[in-house]
């Protein structure tokens, strides 16, 4: 064996440091009681002063819920989650409209500066009026803040509606453009799709809508931040975005959460639905709480995405930087319909500590002339595992299909694991379906390479692990690359083996 | 046939424990028989088995074979293998609908290789619990044929024949079960041709043990008849320095499964498995593969090409299992697919399931039809569209018997395949 107490050495500095996003927030909640039954969704159901179909919607989900069973075949392990231990309404009290920046809670306030969200951003999600009238010299991103079960509020809402842009949480989609979320809530992804969806029909609370209309290029970045503060809380929040035809936008989702002891559990639904030539750019970045450096707390993600490409040409593309949550569980998926539409999947993820990642996509292809990429990185370090799961599958309509996946791992220490696991279904002679996959460490030429130009241990490996997710990161909008980047870096600090 | 009326309605897995409820069993066997009548066969929805449907399988009902009429032996025999000279002057043993047929059988006289024939079904490497054909084959197996080659001993290349002969009153079914034992520094090369005709069930599995530094070469031609079904489990234990390789071709079956686990228990030993699955008609055929490396120091490598034509459905599921303990592993896995029709189906799933960091591990997938710029190259010098397509079809195919060591056996197997044999220059 190589240097063990070397390894040993560096190994200990890769313990997960300080989760930066740690902290809670004190501030007066409004929570519905612990546990699942039909009054909870009706008390749900009520808070959001949804109309009667929203709550059969709901109630038809529940009951479809009932009569599944969580999932197994994911790589991962965790204890029995008791359904009936959470609460699934918390919010915010929220005093209505503040005249400037001091009336404002300051906890609320606060919380928002230690995440890092600009000033101007700020003052508006908190609800300060004319907010949206001050200048500063930041690129404009609407953004749509999630705290525990309501959004509560959303930036820049005047500017996108001259656009004729609808962005607003789902519960006020629910109210105010009913005839768009019934036909498109569900569509891609059905109540009872799967266990963690059904729970989700069953009892979200909120999320973001957007809707571009015919050849509408969104005039900004959309970003939807999301945090669970409330302890016992589970997440539950829905996105549904439509691009109609000729349409552009790009969609940027963020997540934290305090650092507690007991796991949390976040489950939720994204529908993405792009018609005739509609693009649309969906990029995470992860960070849920992943738990202390023994395993102890951290979120469960459970997260169902799909989208699907309706009209011909459409495109979607997720690109994902996951670093957080103590486990993930997610597969974003594209149902390729349109005849030549498009479907990427570009993916980061680290485990570090405790940490377990069961994640991946599934490309189905429907359509003549459809094509996927799928670019996969996977690190793992400390004691995590990690998996790439995929499905690629070629029906018999997708004539000229084309696929082409590419999943690298990377292990850092000898206590962690990585696989991967491609499913690919062909029932079409004239696809092609390409895959390739690699295991490996950082090379200890590389590292003495660096070293050797004066750069420290954990420098090269920065340098090594970001040049291996160059490919990713690329995909990422601006503002989020060099965000993603510091991730990397945070969350493999001290791991370099 | 001696059956009453009522137990002739059973079908399925009852109808086959029927065969040996309230005989006098050993404990394994009770295990085993407990086990299935508990959990029964797997549905699409366990992962093992997402791609490959047992339903036939409650569709029939199965019956014990009835001894097979050596006359049928002989003419296949005189047809397959005593024309070549090669092949019919090989030690060989000759199995029909589950019985050693001991007058063509000259393995017996050969002093390399000690046989065994011993009652029930015993074996070390199989689990009962998760493998359900190994299951199946320790309930109703009869005898345990247990071949060993003693220390240093060089056992050259022996044939090993499966016939099986459908019978009306239901489906046959045959559990055989082979050991192979070689001890240090032993060699030996098996031929195992797989043929016959009617609708029947094969259901075999096999132990082999390479001992440190021994060397063994499997050349499996599965070709049974289109309306037999086929689920052989094999599983294969390597201590140190040993090579184990293995050339598999399937061909024949209306279903088979063939689920293949190496367990690399020594240090600096080789695996290797090549397979080629050429289907057509509404053929099934699957191929499973576990490849634990649990030392370090290592090899592996697997090579599965399917060509499939017509309505068939090609399934290939490998796995390559690196233990955290079993660093400097080199393994690697291909699986490629070859689709010449709009209806033919390929599935498959290679995984990886690393736990070491100092390995170097790669798998790749490839689906596709014909290159059409190689058809054109060809086809613009004047080769035909059908004789272009063959060509290009032997060049895919004839890579996976390359390798072949023992030349009979890459003679035949290069046959089977339809690849044209060039004589070796060299």
């Amino acid at each position: 064996m190589t240097k063990p107490t070397q390894d040993e050495a560096l190994l200990k500095q890769l313990e997960p440091n300080a989760y930066k996003w740690g902290f809670e927030t004190q501030i007066e909640m409004d929570m519905a009681p612990k546990g699942l039954n039909e009054d909870i969704i009706r008390l749900i159901s009520a808070r959001k002063e949804e109309p009667e179909w929203m709550l059969a919607w709901r109630l038809k989900a529940y009951h479809l819920w009932l009569t599944m069973t969580p999932p197994q075949w994911a790589k991962v392990g965790h204890p029995e989650i008791d359904f009936q231990d959470l609460h699934y309404y918390a919010a915010p009290k929220k005093k209505k409209g503040p005249k400037s920046l001091d009336e404002v809670d300051p906890e609320l306030l606060r919380t928002y500066e230690k995440l890092g969200i600009p000033l101007k951003e700020r003052a508006i999600l908190a609800g300060v009026e004319g907010a949206e009238e001050m200048s500063d010299n930041h690129p404009p991103v609407a953004i749509d803040a999630v705290f525990d079960s309501v959004s509560v509020a959303t930036t820049f809402k005047e500017t996108l509606s001259k656009a004729g842009v609808i962005f607003c949480p789902i519960s006020e989609a629910i109210r105010d453009y009913p005839e768009l979320v019934k036909k498109y809530l569900g569509s891609v992804v059905p109540q009872g799709d799967n266990f963690y969806s059904a729970l989700n029909s069953a009892v979200f609370t909120d999320g973001s809508f957007v809707y571009i209309p015919k050849g509408v290029r969104c005039p900004m970045e959309l970003s939807t931040y999301f945090r669970i503060n409330a302890k016992n809380t589970g997440q539950f929040e829905r996105t549904l975005i439509i691009a109609d035809d000729k349409s552009t936008v790009s969609y940027l989702e963020g997540c934290t959460a305090p650092q507690r002891d007991e796991n949390q559990l976040h489950a939720a639904v994204v529908e993405l639905i792009a018609m005739e030539d509609a693009f649309i750019k969906y990029s995470t970045v992860q960070n849920w709480y992943p738990g202390d450096k023994d395993g102890k707390g951290g979120i469960y993600n459970f997260v169902t995405k799909r989208a699907a490409c309706r009209g011909a040409r459409a495109r979607v593309s997720w690109t994902q930087v996951e670093t957080g949550s103590a486990i993930t569980w997610k597969y974003p998926s594209c149902i390729l319909q349109g005849e030549g539409s498009i479907g990427e999947f570009y993916s980061v993820a680290v485990t570090n500590g405790h940490q377990q990642a069961d994640t991946g996509t599934k490309m189905i292809h429907i359509g003549r002339n459809t094509r996927s990429t799928i670019l996969a990185k996977t690190i793992s370090a400390g004691k995590s595992d990690s998996t790439y799961r995929g499905l690629v599958r070629m029906l018999p309509r997708a004539k000229d299909a084309r696929n082409f996946t590419e999943c690298d791992s990377l292990l850092i220490g000898d206590q962690c694991g990585a696989h991967t696991v491609p499913y690919i279904e062909s029932q079409n002679s004239s696809v092609k379906i390409e895959h390739e996959a690699t295991t490996s460490k950082i090379s200890d030429e590389q590292l003495f390479y660096c070293q050797q130009r004066g750069l420290s241990k954990e420098e090269a490996i920065g340098l090594i692990v970001n040049g291996f997710c160059k490919d990713v990161l690329k995909e990422l909008p601006m503002e989020f690359a060099v965000e993603a980047q510091q991730l990397l870096q945070i969350s493999l600090e001290g791991s370099v083996g | 046939m001696h059956k009453n009326s009522e137990e002739s309605k059973d079908t399925g897995l009852s109808s086959l424990l029927s065969r040996v409820k309230g005989k006098n069993t050993s404990s394994e066997q009770e295990k085993a028989i407990r086990l299935l009548s508990e959990a029964g066969l797997p549905s699409r929805r366990v992962e093992n088995w997402k791609y490959t449907d047992l339903r036939w399988f409650n569709q029939h009902q199965f019956v014990k074979p009835v001894p097979v009429n050596t006359q049928q032996v002989q003419e296949w025999l005189e047809e397959n293998v005593f024309p070549l000279p090669n092949l019919s002057e090989l030690p060989r043993l000759i199995i029909a609908n589950g019985q050693i047929i001991k007058e063509f059988s000259t393995l017996f006289d050969d002093s390399n290789c000690q046989i065994d024939i011993k009652d029930g079904v015993y074996g070390s490497l199989g689990r009962l619990q998760k493998d359900i054909m190994t299951t199946l084959n320790y309930a109703i197996g009869q005898q345990t044929l247990q071949l060993t080659i003693s220390k240093g001993q060089q056992a050259g290349t022996i044939l090993f024949v499966y016939l099986g002969y459908g019978q009306n009153d239901g489906l046959v079914s045959f559990h055989h079960r082979l050991n192979i034992e070689l001890q240090d520094h032993a060699q030996l090369s098996v031929i195992e041709m797989n043929a016959g005709c009617g609708e029947y069930f094969t259901n075999p599995v096999c132990e082999i043990k390479v001992g440190p530094r021994a060397n063994f070469e499997y050349n499996k031609l599965l070709n049974s008849s289109l309306e037999s079904y086929n689920c052989a489990n094999l599983y294969v234990s390597l201590a140190d320095h040993a090579t184990y390789r293995q050339f598999l071709i399937s061909k024949g079956s209306k279903f088979s499964r063939q689920e293949v686990y190496i367990d690399i228990n020594g240090e600096w030993s080789n695996a290797s498995f090549q397979a080629v699955q050429k289907l057509a008609d509404r053929q099934h055929a699957d191929i499973t593969t576990v490849f634990s490396h649990l030392v370090p120091h290592c090899q592996s490598d697997q090579n599965v090409k399917n060509i499939l034509t017509d309505q068939s459905h090609g399934v290939f599921q490998g796995k390559v299992f690196v233990h955290q303990k079993a660093q400097k592993t080199n393994a690697q896995q291909q699986n490629q697919a070859l689709l010449l029709s709009d209806q033919a189906e390929i599935n498959t799933k290679p995984e990886l399931e690393i736990y070491a960091d100092d390995v170097k591990c790669s798998h790749g997938a490839t689906v596709g039809a014909l290159d059409e710029d190689q058809l054109f190259f060809l086809m613009a010098r004047g080769i035909p569209f059908h004789q272009a397509r063959d060509i290009l079809i032997n060049a895919f195919v004839a890579q996976a018997v390359e390798d072949v060591n023992d030349p009979i056996a890459k003679q035949l197997l290069k046959e089977q395949l339809g690849v044209e044999v060039v004589e070796d220059i060299t």
